[in-house]
């Protein structure tokens, strides 16, 4: 892990809720990756990865995030990613396509749930 | 005194009265002695008592009384004497003595009456007398009985201090109260008072007796009497001491006055001015100080009245003299006119004229009656000198600051000096050869001005003598000879006829004063006096200096005007000449017809020449025959007998003609010279000057363009050169038009033919329609089919190759037919090989080749070959779906219409071949791309004509030059097709060659044009060229007869580059060339294009200038987009020209350069989006437009990092360079290895996706040796200002 991005995960009524801060560029989009992928391997019903408070991310993000999302694909367990509508990430994720692979939410809260939801 | 006795003298009628008394007395005795006699003898008593009685009443009562005395004492008469007596018989004579004795009483009565009345008016007067003495200072005197004794009334008593009574009588004693000194005076007086009638009146002193001194004055009369003894002397004797002594007052003062005078002498004789006193009303001078006389010269006589005042000479400012009575003096005295500083020039009798200033005003008494008139006379000569130097030099400045020549200029100073401050001026001027030339002499008097001149011709002055104007020159320094003496005259003089000339003239003093100005000495100026005998003095010289020095500036400022003017005169003369070139040219653009480009030239050329007479004359087809297209000016006979005459005749026009040289003939003299016997100059009276250039095409003459002029005329080589250019465009117009006619004659043949067979019409009509080649054929097989009543209609081309014929064009058919007929096969193949028509009226007999006839059911055919040259190029058929015969109208139709077709096609396929590669070879010569010159930024746009069948000539050329600027030169070949796009390419590569080796815009078209007109090339362009320099924000800009360059201001205000233009290149040899230096501020946007942006045959090329500077006007926008704009709205679909439009910006605000350099490794990234962050902040980018910014960026930087190839030593390095002009962000990025997208596909691409996605443009440029990214986005910009 950089000093360019910072990663809280937390467990949230089960779900490993993975909190990232600041940048995620092609500098540290590998470490972050091979700190959010095993979560998959960790008891829990999903990951969620919540971007709320990354101010940058461009392509080796979005790849990382593809990346995560196999990840998921292969455990199969849910993975949902927070980014706030209307913001500078959000824009690069639809810029990408990124909603046709990966589950988008607004906020962690609603990610949970619907990570609870979709297990139940 | 006198005056106030009453006349002293006793009434005559008085003295008569008395004497009539006396004879009444005697009268009445008389009568009264007679009656008593003879009737009253013995009665003498009662006689007696009457005539007491009426004297007593008489005397007593007056003549009432005395005539009721008489009456009673008539009665008592006869009542005491006559009746009581006795009674006297009353008879004759006893009545009248009555009657006489009673008259004799009345009268007796009346006179009485008289004499008494007379008496008592004597005693009035004696008393009045008496009291007026007694109560003034006067007394009477009487001498009776002669002059011993003298009688003295109390009053002259008292005037001798005589005590009453203490008077002897005696004359002695009254003389001797005479004063000792006056008494021999008085004894003389007596004596001539004692003559017979003397009178008297003297002043005598006396000592009176009381010893008072008295003057006494007596006025005695000698009184004649019968006899001696009662003659008598009367005085009046009267004191008159007061008087005396009033007199004696009078004269003292007097005594005063004459001393006061003297004082008054003495004090106006020190007064600095010239005072004049003279007596009113004489004139008389009284006093005039030593001042006045002094300025006379000499003291001058008194004058005793105004007539005298001749001695003055005075004359008015116009040079009357000033008559006695008008001096200012004369006016004080006999007008009452106060005069104030008049100048008056004088004429003493020294002879040294002066100038006076003269005051005067008259001097009244207490009752305003003038006395005198006093004038005060100032010297001002010196003064008004002055002021006449001074009012020369403002007048001298005056005539030097107009616009004359300097010559005339010089020449009028000269002669403003002339004679009040010289008597000779003169001006020499140093020419560039070092010659000294006189430019201007000036001398009152003409004739001597022509000597000097004669003396400045024989004896030209020696530019290394030691003084005069010469030396002055060299030195620079004034002179000064206060007295030119012979000797000096000897030195200076050549020969001896020089000294005797200019001894002659007198020569007094002189000064000469060197024209200098910037430190450089152009001339001299001399004053020399000799009439005036003047000497001048360095005040003078300083006066002369100054003049100098005015002069100076002026001859210098003249001959920078007269260069300039000169310089100026060439500049619009050119720029008429380009005037007149275009105005000729839009013109011809007009005419169609060679009637109508003979009369447009015809027209413009009178007006551009200034001609009186013009003709455009063309040979005949045969050669050898005038035909006048149009003329104008010349008599009708001239055009009717040119319009016949052979072409080999002799002549200017036919000279022409033949050397394929302009010819030209000044005057009547020289064509009657040159042409003796010619039909021109026969019939060319009244026209002196003539000029002929031959129209040429392709070097031949067709013709000749004439010109007339009234007067004779030079020919320079400018006005030959323009009227050969002139020629020119005749010639290109008349060729134009004569193809134009060859078509409209063809055209003419054709309606001609369809009168006969009006279908035919149609297809004539079609194949000279406008629009495309397919089109056409189209349009012509239509008209074809329905002319003829077929089915189908077909056109078949021969292949290139020559072996195949392909379809071309058709109708009737369901779809293309895509169909190849082998020459000599088949039914097309045959005519095709034999070149003859063919009718198949069932084609079932013969053998097709093409499988469509048949699918498509035609069953009649009929064919005709297109032939060009003879040689077959095609097919022309129709088919019919039912059995046709084809008949040989039908036949001839389809032969006319292959013949135009094959026209149409011959021409279609030259023209196609023609403009390919005229665009390819003027696509090929444009340049790539433009430089990328920092500071600047261009777009260039280059569309082919669209509407006709050849390119134009229009490029356009864009360079780096060595110091940073670039070069932009845009042109205009004229003329189409290859010759043209070979013309352009070469004038291309000479102007990029000739500005590249560092000559400037003006320089770079003088050598363009001069290698044009140097190889004889019919070339003709227009050509604007602009050194743009970003660093120095400018341009400098010439322009060969280019429409004006366009250019927008950072205010919006769009203006038009007018300055700089000169004559199109190759128009004239030696053609100018200005340019200009244009200030490009940062913001500005220049635009430079060809006519076919701004023409359009319905309306001035103003109209389209107007249009394109209000497209450039709009909002600013990146030079690519304007210029995007500009061709969309301008260069619209149908446009008959090439256009060319180049558009520079001059960066609006220069942001310091981001440059970044990092190493090719992903932990670079952070810090380069930190740094460019923070640059993006500088420049105000928003929020969203830096994330933008950042991510693609990063995404290009991402690729140089993750994907290096190439090179595998040394370090890998990414560079960064960010710029912002205006709100145009550009982004380089730039590494040193290959750019290789890799990984998955769904990432491949993805980050350049993303860059494209967020940036408005990018470029990604591989090379070997490195990739480089272009990203280029345009800030919104709000927030910034």
């Amino acid at each position: 892990m950089s000093d360019l991005a910072e990663l809280e995960v937390v467990l949230v009524d089960g779900v490993s809720v993975a909190r990232l801060s600041g940048e995620i560029d092609l500098s540290n989009a590998e470490s972050i990756g091979g700190a959010v992928v095993p979560l998959f391997d960790q008891p829990g019903v999903g990951v969620v990865i919540d971007l709320t408070r990354i101010d940058y991310l461009d392509s080796a993000g979005v790849r990382l995030l593809f990346r995560v999302a196999q990840a998921s694909e292969r455990s199969g367990r849910s993975l949902r990613v927070v980014v706030p509508a209307a913001s500078h990430i959000k824009r690069i994720l639809d810029l990408a396509d990124a909603q046709h692979a990966i589950q988008l939410d607004e906020t962690e809260l609603a990610a949970v749930a619907a990570i609870r939801d979709g297990s139940v | 005194m006198r005056e106030s006795f009453p006349d002293w003298e006793w009434p005559r009628a008085d003295r008569t009265t008395g004497l009539g008394v006396l004879v009444a007395l005697v009268g009445t005795s008389a009568v009264s002695a007679l009656a008593g006699v003879t009737k009253l003898e013995g009665k003498p008593g009662p006689a007696g008592l009457y005539l007491a009685v009426v004297i007593g009443a008489s005397a007593l009562g007056g003549l009432w009384a005395g005539l009721f005395g008489s009456i009673v004492a008539l009665f008592g008469y006869r009542y005491f004497y006559i009746v009581p007596t006795h009674s006297v018989e009353v008879t004759a004579s006893n009545a009248a003595a009555l009657g006489a004795f009673l008259a004799t009483a009345l009268l007796a009565s009346y006179l009485l009456f008289r004499a008494r009345r007379s008496l008592a008016k004597l005693r009035a007067y004696r008393e009045t007398l008496e009291l007026a003495m007694e109560s003034s200072a006067m007394g009477t005197m009487e001498w009776r009985s002669g002059m011993s004794q003298v009688a003295l009334s109390a009053g002259a008593e008292r005037l001798f201090g005589l005590a009453p009574g203490a008077f002897s009588g005696s004359t002695d004693q009254l003389l001797g109260l005479v004063h000792p000194d006056d008494r021999s005076r008085a004894a003389a007086a007596l004596g001539v008072a004692a003559e017979a009638d003397g009178r008297l009146a003297v002043e005598l002193r006396f000592v009176r007796a009381d010893g008072v001194d008295v003057w006494l004055e007596l006025r005695a009369r000698a009184i004649r009497s019968l006899t001696p003894d009662l003659a008598r002397v009367v005085a009046v004797v009267l004191d008159v001491t007061e008087t005396r002594e009033a007199a004696l007052a009078d004269r003292q003062e007097l005594a005063e006055l004459t001393e006061h005078h003297s004082l008054l002498s003495a004090v106006v004789d020190q007064l600095p001015t010239g005072v004049i006193i003279a007596e009113a009303p004489s004139g008389r001078i009284l006093l005039s100080n030593a001042q006045f006389d002094q300025l006379w010269g000499e003291p001058l006589r008194r004058a005793g009245d105004f007539s005298e005042y001749r001695v003055f000479r005075g004359y008015h400012p116009d040079g009357t003299p000033y008559r006695p009575e008008d001096w200012p003096l004369a006016r004080a005295i006999l007008a009452g006119e106060t005069t104030v500083a008049r100048l008056i020039e004088i004429d003493p009798p020294t002879g040294v004229k002066k100038t006076i200033e003269s005051s005067a005003a008259p001097v009244r008494d207490a009752s305003g009656r003038i006395t005198a008139g006093i004038s005060v006379i100032v010297d001002v000569t010196d003064r008004t000198r002055r002021q006449r130097e001074q009012q020369f030099l403002g007048e001298a400045s005056a005539i030097l600051s107009s616009s004359l020549g300097f010559d005339e200029t010089l020449t009028r100073v000269a002669q403003l000096a002339v004679p009040s401050l010289a008597d000779w001026c003169a001006v020499d001027l140093l020419s560039d050869d070092g010659a000294i030339t006189n430019v201007a002499v000036a001398h009152a008097d003409q004739g001597k001005v022509d000597l000097a001149h004669r003396l400045q011709v024989e004896y030209p002055p020696d530019p290394a003598s030691a003084n005069g104007v010469p030396a002055v020159i060299r030195t620079g320094r004034s002179e000064l000879h206060t007295e030119i003496t012979d000797e000096m005259l000897v030195a200076a003089a050549v020969d001896g006829v020089q000294l005797q000339i200019v001894r002659d003239l007198g020569l007094r003093s002189a000064i000469t004063a060197p024209l200098t100005t910037h430190g450089r000495t152009l001339g001299a100026i001399t004053f020399v006096t000799a009439e005036s005998d003047r000497r001048y003095t360095e005040v003078d010289l300083l006066l002369l200096e100054e003049i100098a020095r005015r002069a100076a500036t002026a001859v210098d400022n003249a001959r920078l005007y007269s260069e300039q003017g000169a310089a100026r005169a060439q500049a619009e003369e050119a720029w008429a000449q380009v005037s007149r070139l275009q105005a000729v040219t839009a013109a011809l653009s007009e005419a169609v017809t060679s009637t109508e480009v003979a009369e447009a030239i015809v027209r413009e050329g009178l007006v551009a020449f200034r001609a009186h007479a013009a003709a455009v004359v063309r040979l005949t087809s045969s050669g050898t025959q005038f035909e006048v297209l149009a003329s104008t000016g010349f008599s009708d006979a001239l055009s009717a007998r040119w319009s016949t005459y052979s072409a080999d005749l002799a002549g200017p026009s036919a000279e022409a003609i033949r050397t394929g040289r302009v010819v030209a003939t000044g005057s009547a003299e020289q064509l009657g010279q040159r042409w003796p016997n010619s039909v021109e100059s026969q019939a060319l009276t009244g026209l002196e000057a003539n000029i002929a250039a031959p129209l040429l095409v392709e070097g031949e003459a067709i013709g000749v363009l004439h010109m007339s002029f009234r007067g004779t005329r030079e020919f320079d080589e400018p006005t030959q050169e323009f009227l050969v250019t002139l020629a020119r465009q005749c010639a290109q117009a008349l060729e134009r038009a004569r193809l134009y006619e060859a078509e409209a004659a063809a055209r003419g043949d054709a309606e001609r033919l369809t009168n006969r067979m009006r279908r035919l019409q149609l297809i004539v009509d079609a194949t000279l329609a406008g629009g495309s080649f397919d089109d056409l054929l189209l349009g012509l097989l239509k008209h074809l089919r329905d002319a003829v009543g077929s089915d189908t209609a077909t056109i078949l081309i021969l292949d290139e190759a020559g072996g195949v014929l392909r379809e071309c064009a058709s109708i009737g058919f369901d779809g293309p037919l895509n169909t190849r007929v082998p020459l000599g096969q088949g039914f097309a193949g045959r005519i095709a090989a034999s070149q003859l028509p063919a009718v198949v009226p069932d084609i079932s007999q013969i053998e097709v080749v093409s499988p469509y006839l048949r699918a498509s059911g035609i069953v009649s055919l009929a064919g005709v070959p297109l032939l060009v040259d003879g040689r077959t190029v095609g097919v022309l058929h129709v088919g019919t779906k039912e059995p046709h015969g084809f008949e040989r109208e039908d036949l001839l139709l389809l032969r006319l219409a292959a013949s135009r077709v094959a026209a149409a096609l011959e021409r279609a396929q030259a023209h196609e071949q023609e403009h390919r590669i005229a665009e390819t070879l003027q696509r090929s010569l444009l340049p790539g791309a433009l430089p990328a010159a920092s500071g600047i930024e261009a777009a260039a746009r280059y569309v082919p004509a669209t509407v006709g069948v050849t390119v134009g000539g229009d490029w356009y050329d864009a360079f780096e030059l060595e110091d940073g600027s670039v070069g932009i030169a845009v042109g205009d070949v004229v003329g189409h097709g290859v010759a043209a796009a070979a013309s352009m390419g070469r004038l291309r590569d000479v102007l990029r060659a000739y500005a590249t080796d560092g000559a400037g815009p003006a320089d770079t078209l003088a050598r363009l044009n001069k290698m044009s007109c140097r190889e004889g090339e019919d070339m003709f362009a227009t050509v604007v060229y602009g050194v743009v320099n970003p660093a120095r924000s400018s341009l400098r800009l010439a322009s060969a007869g280019h429409p004006p360059p366009l250019l927008r201001r950072p205010d919006g205000e769009v203006i038009q580059l007018e300055e700089g233009r000169s004559l199109p290149i190759g128009a004239a040899a030696d053609a100018e060339y200005n340019e200009v230096d244009i200030a490009l501020e940062a913001g500005s946007l220049l635009v430079l294009y060809t006519d076919g942006l701004v023409e359009r045959r319905d309306e001035s090329i103003d109209a389209g200038i107007e249009r394109l500077a209000a497209l450039i006007a709009e909002d600013p926008a990146p030079v690519a987009e304007v210029a995007d704009r500009i061709i969309d709205a301008l260069a619209y679909a149908h446009h008959p020209d090439d256009v060319v439009l180049v558009a520079i910006a001059i960066e609006r605000v220069k942001s310091p350069r981001l440059t970044l350099s990092l190493p090719a490794e992903p932990q670079s990234l952070a810090l380069m989006r930190a740094e460019l962050r923070a640059w993006l902040e500088s420049v105000r980018a928003e929020e969203d437009e830096i994330f933008d910014i950042l991510v693609a960026v990063n995404e290009a930087c991402s690729n140089s990092i993750e994907h290096p190839s190439g090179s595998e030593s040394g370090e890998l390095v990414v560079n960064l360079e960010a710029d912002l002009v205006g709100e145009d962000i550009t982004i380089v990025v730039r590494d040193s290895g290959r750019w290789k997208p890799q990984g998955p596909k769904e990432d491949r691409g993805r980050g350049l996706e993303f860059m494209e996605a967020l940036m408005e443009g990018v470029e990604v440029v591989r090379l070997p040796d490195g990739t480089t990214v272009r990203m280029h986005r345009r800030l919104r910009g709000e927030a910034r200002t």
